[in-house]
């Protein structure tokens, strides 16, 4: 565990928004949860080397959802993360807010 | 296996990148955020040329760097076949073959050197097949693969046969001819090689 990579910047901000989506969390829903949360204008390419990147890693899986009109009669593919996968971002938040603290105030609004 | 159901060059690209399944959802989510009754609405032209540099990285993680060893041997042996025969045999052997049976034949002499021409080059893919065929056995791929294959190797020998036909001359040596085939033969094989890397396994 102790030489295990920590999360990259954006590696967190998807994992943190599939895991606020649950169930739902899939392409789109995760890009304007992003968006609603950060103002982050994630593109779908973006979105989908990222996932790729965590899903091999084990901190996602993946399974296909059923397609609509307003697709074009494409699938979705939903997201969901791994008990791994939970465990890192919980790694990830402790160094993070760790390295936060007593920094000056002016930061304390960022890490509220 | 889902069914790829490319509509336009968009897609095309998307599904090249992405493979079949990641292709759909990829697709779909495009669609989706172009769709009038979305909060964060988005052009689907803009989306997607925003979206093409993450495209191509997924694209290249499929590719194991086993798998890019193979190809890269297969585009090598291919082009190192099909040139070798051509200049060293089709080359120096179909004129002289033309002429020598030019008597016998019903078609003018230029026709029928483009005729020995593509005899000797047909034996000469047969050669290349078994090359191909070989290779298959060793790294046995599934079958989709070995059609790809076969149809850029088909290709490969296709494309310069029909600049030569289309190009009249009595020596069939012309450099641009030459520099077009190996400029064919290296596309192709980098297409077959990106066309494949959905059914591979990762890194």
């Amino acid at each position: 565990m102790p030489n295990e990579k920590f999360l990259g910047e954006f590696e967190l901000i998807v994992m943190g928004a599939l895991m606020r989506l649950g169930d739902a969390a899939y392409g789109v829903a995760i890009i304007e949860e992003i968006d609603h949360r950060t103002g982050r204008d994630v593109s779908v390419g973006a979105l989908y080397s990222t996932l790729n990147r965590l899903e091999k890693k084990g901190y996602v899986e993946a399974r296909m959802g059923e397609a609509s009109a307003v697709r074009g009669g494409r699938a979705k593919r939903f997201f969901r993360v791994t008990r791994q996968g939970q465990t890192q971002v919980e790694r990830s938040a402790i160094a993070l807010h760790s390295m936060m603290q007593g920094l000056p105030a002016w930061l304390k609004g960022a890490q509220a | 296996m889902t069914r790829i159901t490319a509509g336009s060059w968009s897609d095309w690209l998307i599904y090249f990148f992405a493979g079949p399944e990641l292709g759909d959802a990829i697709a779909g989510d495009l669609r989706e955020q172009s769709a009038t009754d979305r909060p964060y609405k988005r052009s689907y032209e803009l989306a997607f040329v925003r979206s093409l540099p993450g495209l191509i990285q997924l694209g290249w993680r499929h590719v194991s760097p086993k798998r890019i060893g193979i190809e890269a041997v297969f585009a090598a042996l291919a082009l190192a076949l099909i040139s070798a025969w051509e200049v060293l045999v089709a080359r120096v052997y179909a004129w002289p073959l033309a002429v020598e049976f030019f008597a016998f034949s019903p078609l003018s002499i230029t026709a029928t050197c483009k005729l020995a021409y593509l005899v000797l080059f047909s034996i000469g893919m047969s050669a290349l097949l078994v090359g191909w065929f070989t290779l298959n056995a060793t790294t046995q791929p599934s079958w989709r693969v070995r059609a790809q294959r076969l149809g850029s190797c088909s290709i490969a020998g296709l494309a310069p046969t029909l600049i030569l036909l289309l190009n009249p001359g009595p020596h069939d040596g012309d450099p641009l001819f030459r520099y077009i085939q190996i400029v064919s033969i290296a596309l192709i094989g980098l297409v077959t090689a990106t066309c494949c890397r959905a059914r591979l396994k990762p890194a």
